[in-house]
């Protein structure tokens, strides 16, 4: 279904770009400002164990320096009732937990303190691992890389989330437009169809990764899928308070492919 | 009443008796009847475009009459000068109205010379256009699916061709059109803001005329004619652009093209039946490299009036309607198909009954059986795999009865008051879900094929007053409230045809307005000048509007994150129009405020709508300086939109994104332009006239934002910058327009 919508997408935006034949120009507008807010990147990689929380600020549209990073937290992540894990810091304004093993299913809480003054906590629901299939036939070199098609069979009755992300030397090269849904297809083989910059000599693999519903959202509507003329809104997250970012729970099992 | 030279009916023209109080409009059918002791009359009868007349009655028995009245282009410009003009704009008890006269459309200039009534009514006060050039418009503070559109009864759901550049109403087509912006008859009811009421030209029952029109978008044609003098005549009317095939020998690639056909027929089975039959048929083709958008809307009129007796007019009407779009895809892995829209049928019955010269009382019902289709999609995959889906279908029976009575105390006040009873039963077959406050599933009944499921219930009252202060000026006032039950969802403006159309449902309020409104009514120099001024105050309760971040389209579970929310709008509006002369045309003024409440947006304060532009004016004017020559210009000015900017940027994972703090807490940059046209009349016979118009559009190339964008600077990332998107800057056009 999201590769209809994007390409439904492509073909409104060929309909407005048709209709724009009239001209661009960059103005002077007087634009405001609103207060500064946490902005908290946060993923729970089920596959290596590990929790990475990223912690900045937003700016001020005009601000041309990169984003301030906010050091100093205290990081803890919550599960089964009573245990946690308390973060340590790998640099300014980045966290990392311990490894531990997380179950599919379990809740799991995100704690930040002293952010700004105050407590933010997010919670997120770990997902199922599916596998996804590949066959040889499907793998091609073309002029612009490598060409991977692959499918994977959705489990019935429950909404599932991917970010299919195909990887070059163990690298991600994540697209946002590649998350997708069940909606539509559920229970069904799904299929993705991706394209990577890489070498014949370079080693290609796969990331199915499977998502909570949270993040889902989040990078659905940061990256705004939908196609409905809607008016510019901020994306839905997890956390309790005014805040960007959202955390997320990914579980997947990469996949080396066998290049002929 | 009938106009000679077609022998057309002639809807709502003045009725009155020299030397007294009474008076009476003829119904929207060209309809009248009076109850008079015997004795000698003088009839005096008047309509905007025509010439007054006056008929000398003997009355000693019931007399059935048809009364033809000259139009007042065929005669002389000397005696149009001097000649009385009527003052139905004080003596009419309505107000919030606008009426157009085709033939003033026709001078008016436009984009790409293609007239159109929608461009028009934009130009009046209180009716703003939904985007720069958009054809879409909004009535005091409403938004666009508020309005009634009907063509001979029929509701148009989407007005737009092109992409909402041109409106699907073929001006040669049309003979009558009016707009409600306030109070509206009773017997309309379905929309909450306006009704736009357009009729057809029934076809010159007299004698077979041909006329069209030749431009650099589209040409158009249309005949009509008597199939028996008198007794039955036609009219066929046809556009098309050839956009596409101007391309062709470039690409291939490229399709682009709308078309309409517009038909009527009557038969006048004798003097007291009539029936008509009338059909649209209007689609857009836009195809690029393997992907396409088609929409387009249908509908059929069968129409039967009778005069049952002398006091009762019966008009029974069967309609259809249908809107639909389809988006195809065709690309080298996958390949898409969706069909989308909106089918009604109704049957409804009107009658008036002529009680006294000063009393009529209207009454009817009507009942609409709407089908939605919210999308059957076909996706066929590089797999091979065929896979098909189709979002269940809504089914809805809405019903109305009403009842109004319309009374002329004496020559000063009249009061038109009515009550329709409105009537919404969802049918079945449905899953209807129960949804938890997080949007979640909570419960999933079933319904059979016809189970009633869901019924909504309403009334809505309505009141006019006109009070004659004197021969030149009258005080008139107006409330009422109107519910609607159908509500498109996405409000796009960027006139893409994708509307999402949802029902009201067991989750769905339906929307309330209700309105309230007064007005000063002054003529001035022999009635040769219309003023007036009025202002209003309306309030909306359940406005469906979805959460931030729903997906609207291909959304099953959409009804989980619509929300009632409250809207008010309040304005006033003032209106100059010149009615005779060698110089005619209006200006226009409104001042007006529309805003929008909701707990989830900006703190749950009011916050303005889109459509909230303070102030707004028009200036047309068309100056006939020779018998051959006519010039013609307009002027707009409007404040710019209210719209949603970021406040603060920023960055995940590598990459820039904006936050937003206030919906609508910006505005873009005011819009004005003018448009100029000189239309020269070329060598013309008693058979045949044709002239040739050139336009201006956008006369000093005024950059007019049609959007404005918050981007990151691609070369230098990190730099915000604000860009203005623009239109169309001068656009000439020539039209060459013929009649035989």
């Amino acid at each position: 279904m999201k590769s209809i919508i994007n390409k439904i997408n492509i073909l409104v935006g060929l309909v407005c770009l048709s209709l724009l034949f009239g001209c661009e120009d960059i103005i002077e507008f007087p634009l405001k400002e609103s207060q500064k807010l946490p902005v908290i990147d946060a993923e729970f990689d089920m596959y290596t164990g590990i929790c990475m929380v990223k912690v900045s600020q937003t700016q001020s549209l005009l601000d041309k320096e990169p984003s301030p990073v906010v050091s100093g937290l205290e990081v803890s992540i919550q599960y089964d009732n009573t245990k946690s894990k308390i973060f340590i810091a790998t640099e300014k304004g980045t966290y990392q937990s311990e490894k531990f093993i997380a179950r599919p299913g379990k809740t799991y809480t995100l704690i930040i303190k002293n952010l700004m003054g105050q407590e933010y906590r997010a919670k997120a629901v770990a997902p199922k691992l599916i596998l996804p299939i590949v066959k040889d036939s499907v793998i091609k070199y073309t002029s612009n890389g490598i060409d991977v098609a692959f499918e994977w069979n959705d489990p019935q009755n429950q909404e599932n989330y991917y970010w299919p992300i195909l990887t070059v030397n163990k690298v991600p090269k994540k697209s946002w437009y590649n998350i997708t849904s069940d909606n539509g297809r559920n229970g069904n083989t799904m299929f993705e169809n991706l394209q990577v910059n890489a070498k014949k000599s370079d080693e290609i693999g796969i990331q199915l990764q499977s998502l909570d519903a949270d993040s889902f959202r989040y990078y659905q509507q940061l990256i705004n899928l939908s196609f409905d003329e809607q008016l510019p809104y901020n994306s839905k997250n997890n956390f309790d308070k005014p805040a960007a970012g959202v955390f997320r729970i990914i579980n997947y099992k990469p996949i080396k492919l066998t290049l002929k | 009443m009938l106009a000679t030279s077609n022998g057309e009916a002639i809807p709502f023209a003045n009725v009155g008796i020299e030397g007294k109080t009474m008076g009476a409009s003829t119904n929207a059918y060209g309809y009248f009847s009076f109850t008079l002791p015997e004795g000698s009359y003088k009839l005096k009868v008047s309509n905007l475009g025509y010439k007054n007349k006056f008929l000398d009655l003997n009355l000693i028995q019931n007399l059935s009459i048809e009364i033809k009245l000259i139009e007042s282009t065929q005669i002389l410009d000397e005696v149009v000068i001097k000649g009385k003009v009527g003052d139905e704009n004080l003596s009419k008890n309505e107000m919030g109205t606008v009426s157009l006269n085709i033939k003033d459309v026709a001078k008016i200039p436009v984009f790409l010379g293609e007239k159109d009534i929608v461009k028009t009514l934009q130009m009046t006060p209180g009716v703003k256009a939904n985007s720069a050039g958009g054809s879409g418009f909004y009535v005091r503070g409403g938004n666009i699916d508020q309005n009634l559109i009907l063509l001979d009864e029929a509701p148009i759901y989407n007005p737009s061709h092109l992409f909402g550049f041109f409106s699907v109403f073929n001006s040669d087509a049309l003979k009558d059109i009016k707009l409600y912006k306030g109070t509206a008859p009773a017997q309309f009811g379905g929309r909450a803001s306006s009704v736009l009421d357009i009729k057809m030209k029934e076809g010159n029952s007299q004698k077979f005329e041909t006329e069209g029109g030749i431009g650099l978008l589209s040409s158009r044609l249309s005949i009509q004619g008597p199939i028996k003098k008198d007794k039955a005549s036609f009219i066929i009317s046809g556009r098309r652009t050839y956009f596409d095939i101007l391309v062709r020998p470039f690409t291939q690639d490229v399709s682009l093209y709308f078309y309409d056909l517009n038909l009527k027929a009557n038969y006048k089975i004798n003097q007291k039946n009539q029936v008509f039959v009338s059909g649209y048929n209007g689609k857009d083709n836009f195809g690029i490299e393997g992907a396409g958008l088609s929409w387009g809307n249908k509908t059929a009129t069968l129409r039967w009036t009778h005069l049952a007796t002398k006091k009762l007019f019966i008009n029974t009407t069967a309609i259809f309607s249908d809107f639909a779009y389809g988006i195809g895809l065709d690309f080298e892995r996958e390949r898409f198909k969706l069909n989308a829209g909106i089918k009604d049928i109704n049957l409804k019955q009107d009658f008036n009954f002529f009680l006294s010269p000063s009393q009529t009382i209207s009454f009817g019902w009507n009942s609409i059986y709407h089908t939605l289709t919210p999308g059957k999609t076909t996706v066929l995959d590089s797999t091979g795999i065929i896979s098909s889906s189709e979002f269940a279908k809504k089914k809805g029976l809405e019903s109305g009865i009403y009842f109004s009575d319309e009374v002329k105390f004496n020559s000063k006040l009249s009061i038109n008051f009515g009550l329709r009873y409105s009537f919404l039963n969802n049918l079945g077959p449905a899953d209807v879900y129960g949804y938890a406050e997080d949007g979640k599933i909570k419960s999933i009944t079933g319904y059979s094929n016809g189970d009633i499921y869901n019924t909504y219930l309403g009334a809505e009252p309505r009141i006019n007053l006109d009070w004659r202060i004197n021969k030149k000026s009258a005080v008139k006032g107006a409330a009422g409230r109107n519910i609607q039950y159908m509500h498109q969802i996405n409000n796009g403006t960027a006139g893409l045809p994708i509307d999402v159309y949802l029902i009201s449902s067991p989750n769905i309020k339906p929307l309330a307005t209700d309105q309230v409104s007064v007005g000063y009514f002054r003529n001035l120099n022999s009635n040769q000048y219309e003023f007036s001024t009025e202002i209003y105050y309306k309030n909306f309760q359940n406005l469906p509007d979805y959460v931030d971040g729903t997906q609207v389209f291909m959304n099953p579970n959409i009804e989980a994150s619509v929300r009632a929310t409250q809207g008010r709008a309040y304005g006033l509006e003032m209106y100059l129009k010149k009615n005779v002369g060698k110089l005619t045309g209006w200006a226009s003024y409104t001042l007006a405020k529309t805003e929008r409440k909701s707990p989830e947006i900006n703190q749950g304060g009011w916050y303005p709508a889109r459509q909230d532009r303070r102030h707004e004016l028009s200036l047309v004017g068309i100056y006939e300086f020779s018998p051959n020559y006519t010039l013609s210009a307009t002027w707009v000015y409007f404040t710019g939109d209210a719209v949603t900017f970021p406040t603060a940027k920023f960055n995940l994972d590598g990459q820039n994104f904006f936050y937003y703090s206030e919906r609508n807490g910006y505005r873009l940059p005011n819009y004005h332009r003018a448009d100029i046209g000189l239309t020269r009349k070329l060598k013309s016979s008693k058979k045949r006239e044709s002239d040739i118009n050139f336009s201006i559009y956008n006369l000093y190339n005024r950059r007019n934002a049609f959007m404005l964008n918050v981007r990151e600077n691609y070369q230098n990332t990190g730099n915000t910058e604000v860009v203005k998107t623009a239109l169309f800057g001068i656009v000439p056009s020539i039209t060459y327009n013929f009649k035989f």
